[in-house]
């Protein structure tokens, strides 16, 4: 008996002792940042709001997802990839229940395979929410297909023992990823049924490079390695930084590829992108600080992105890069940089958020951004930047949940082959 | 003149019949109809009303708006971008707002098509329902006489036709049961006369029995 009662308090300290560990060893943010409970809390609320927009502004039948909060708003195909993330995320977490979320991707992916949304297995940038048709004369899109299917595939991690895992597959596998290339080693804007191919292509550093990896890695249309290497990586001193920039300049291009690719030990060509990103996050605090005496909207705070402003849709940026500014901050800009610059980030945030709630903060989350200087506050979210938020605040609040999802995928490894990127030890990105 | 003399010279053989037919077609016509114009009316229009009301335009245009603004915020910019006028951007955004509009009615327009279609299907199988019946009420008291003829045509007197209550031809059912009926005493008459009367008197009384029948030879 005694031994028996001995074994039984064995178990159950030892189940206490890996509970414990699997806290720590989940809840702990990338980098190993030390994260406050007050701050995780806030960030954990952040996370968890954000994703509230998916769950709402997807369509209960086609389970395409409105590109912004706004009524009249056409559905995105990117919005809708960020959607199918956040149902899996959200799932993985308890904030919904497994089959909520299988329920909601299930409806996704009958629509887009029932309905004509693009060509060559690509997606119109915006459809119909109700009807699932193409809209607003929209063009088969190289970079929202991109963030659809690298979204979709990360929902896949999560559902790998269903058969929804097998239908994403095959919507990846059926995308002719070379012919969006149109003859040339860029990868082209989009295309449009009545003009062919857009004249704009991804030519130089920008958000692009997701795409690249989902088309080198596809194992039935892979595109060759020399468009890996056919785009300009140009930099730029600013501040003493060396910066490998974009042309906007705008902090989201630093940042969606890298919610799903781990680059913090990856070397392309002797570049880190992680360590570019967090410099070029720093230089867009840096930018706005220069500018505090032109726009009181930079006092104290930063984030300069794409994103709403008083005078519409502005690719808002920093320099290097076109740096086009007027005051307005992106609230998911320097939520979305916590990965690179963790201080920094939670610092506007809890800044953003305690001075600017009432006229920003609701039901989703943070409203897309903020002008003090026009006195002027985003009443609509995005999707898509509802969507970095999730996925950056889910790697870095969980030791970079999406990144360890994300980097063991086959057609990752085999970017990262035929892109020939060296693995650097224990990299501290700094 | 043989096309004359078949010519009916009434349009109203059995009056009562002949109107309620009437009654039956034009009221499944006038509900059919009516039910197929004020769907589509209704179905078009209330469409059309919604897409182009007040609200629906504003948010069109303000779509439109942002669309532009999407398509320019990714468009590398080129040294002429800073010699545009204001105005392109209106003749853009109005490009933008004349093709949703072409979208908008092309979707109302195969809304219709699918609402004319599932009304066309409801109307035929409501239609094709009717039609079995009405002809039912026709056919199954045809369908009883032919078969009493047969039972006639083996001399069976003691058939009697019994038509559902809704069916046509009642009367023509009960002067058929009446003649049978008839027949029926008559010839259960004449079968007694032939077995229990003395053979002189069977004979003389069959003959009168016999001869209130008129026959052809």
């Amino acid at each position: 008996m005694l031994t028996l009662k001995f074994y039984t308090l064995l178990k159950i300290s030892a189940l206490r002792i890996l509970c414990l560990l699997l806290v720590l060893g989940i809840s702990s943010p990338a980098n190993g940042f030390d994260l406050s409970e007050e701050d995780r809390t806030l960030l954990k609320k952040i996370e968890k709001d954000s994703i509230q927009y998916f769950i709402k502004e997807t369509n209960p039948t086609t389970g395409l997802t409105k590109d912004s909060s706004r009524a009249g708003a056409p559905a995105s195909i990117a919005a809708t990839g960020f959607a199918l993330a956040s149902f899996a995320i959200a799932a993985n977490h308890g904030w919904i229940s497994n089959q909520e979320a299988s329920e909601k991707i299930k409806k996704t992916l009958a629509t887009i395979k029932k309905k004509k949304c693009g060509k060559k297995g690509f997606y119109y940038h915006f459809l119909d929410p109700e009807t699932g048709q193409r809209t607003w004369n929209s063009e088969v899109s190289s970079i929202d297909t991109a963030l659809f299917i690298a979204n979709a595939l990360l929902a896949a991690t999560y559902f790998e023992q269903s058969g929804l895992s097998k239908q994403i597959y095959s919507l990846y596998n059926q995308i002719d990823w070379p012919w969006m290339l149109n003859g040339k080693e860029f990868f082209c804007h989009g295309w449009k049924p009545q003009d062919g191919f857009l004249p704009y292509y991804w030519d130089m550093y920008a958000e692009h490079l997701i795409l690249q990896a989902l088309a080198l890695g596809s194992s039935t249309n892979p595109v060759p390695a020399s468009v890996w290497k056919a785009w300009r990586r140009e930099s730029e001193l600013y501040n003493g930084k060396k910066i490998i920039y974009s042309y906007t300049g705008s902090l989201f291009t630093y940042q969606y590829s890298h919610a799903f690719i781990d680059f913090r030990n990856l070397e392309d060509q002797n570049i880190n992108y992680f360590s570019n990103s967090k410099l070029a996050t720093i230089a867009n605090w840096e930018f706005s600080s220069a500018n505090q005496s032109q726009y009181k909207t930079y006092e104290g705070a930063w984030g300069l992105s794409a994103s709403l402003g008083p005078d519409g849709y502005k690719p808002y940026g920093a320099m290097p890069g076109n740096a086009m500014h007027d005051g307005t901050i992106a609230v998911y800009a320097p939520i979305s940089s916590i990965i690179f610059t963790p201080e920094e980030s939670i610092s506007v945030i809890k800044k953003i958020y305690k001075t600017q709630s009432p006229n920003l903060y609701g039901p989703y989350g943070f409203r897309d951004s903020y002008n003090l200087d026009s006195n002027w506050f985003a009443n609509e979210y995005l999707g898509i930047d509802q969507g970095i938020i999730v996925l950056m605040l889910e790697n870095f609040l969980n030791d970079g949940a999406i990144w360890k999802r994300f980097m063991k995928l086959p057609l990752t490894q085999r970017w990262i082959k035929l892109a020939n990127l060296k693995r650097q030890e224990n990299n501290s990105a700094e | 003149m043989i096309g004359f003399r078949n010519r009916r010279k009434h349009f109203f053989i059995q009056k009562p019949l002949q109107l309620r037919y009437v009654l039956y077609v034009v009221a499944t016509l006038t509900i059919v109809s009516t039910c197929a114009i004020i769907g589509t009316y209704f179905g078009v229009w209330g469409s059309v009303i919604k897409a182009f009301s007040e609200e629906e335009i504003r948010e069109t245009i303000i779509t439109a708006s942002r669309i532009y603004e999407y398509e320019e915020a990714r468009r590398p910019k080129s040294i002429m971008d800073k010699f545009t006028f204001p105005s392109i951007r209106f003749f853009k955004e109005t490009e933008l707002l004349s093709e949703r509009q072409k979208e908008i009615l092309k979707q109302i327009l195969d809304e219709t098509h699918i609402r004319l279609a599932w009304l066309s299907l409801l109307l035929f199988i409501f239609i094709g329902w009717g039609s079995i019946y009405l002809t039912h009420k026709i056919a199954g008291p045809l369908y009883r006489f032919s078969k009493s003829f047969e039972a006639l045509v083996n001399r069976d007197l003691t058939l009697r036709i019994r038509l559902r209550k809704y069916d046509e031809a009642q009367q023509v059912a009960q002067r058929f049961n009446e003649m049978m009926a008839y027949l029926d005493v008559s010839v259960q008459k004449m079968k007694r006369i032939a077995d229990e009367y003395p053979k002189d008197l069977a004979i003389e009384e069959l003959k009168k029995e016999l001869a209130k029948f008129k026959t052809s030879s």
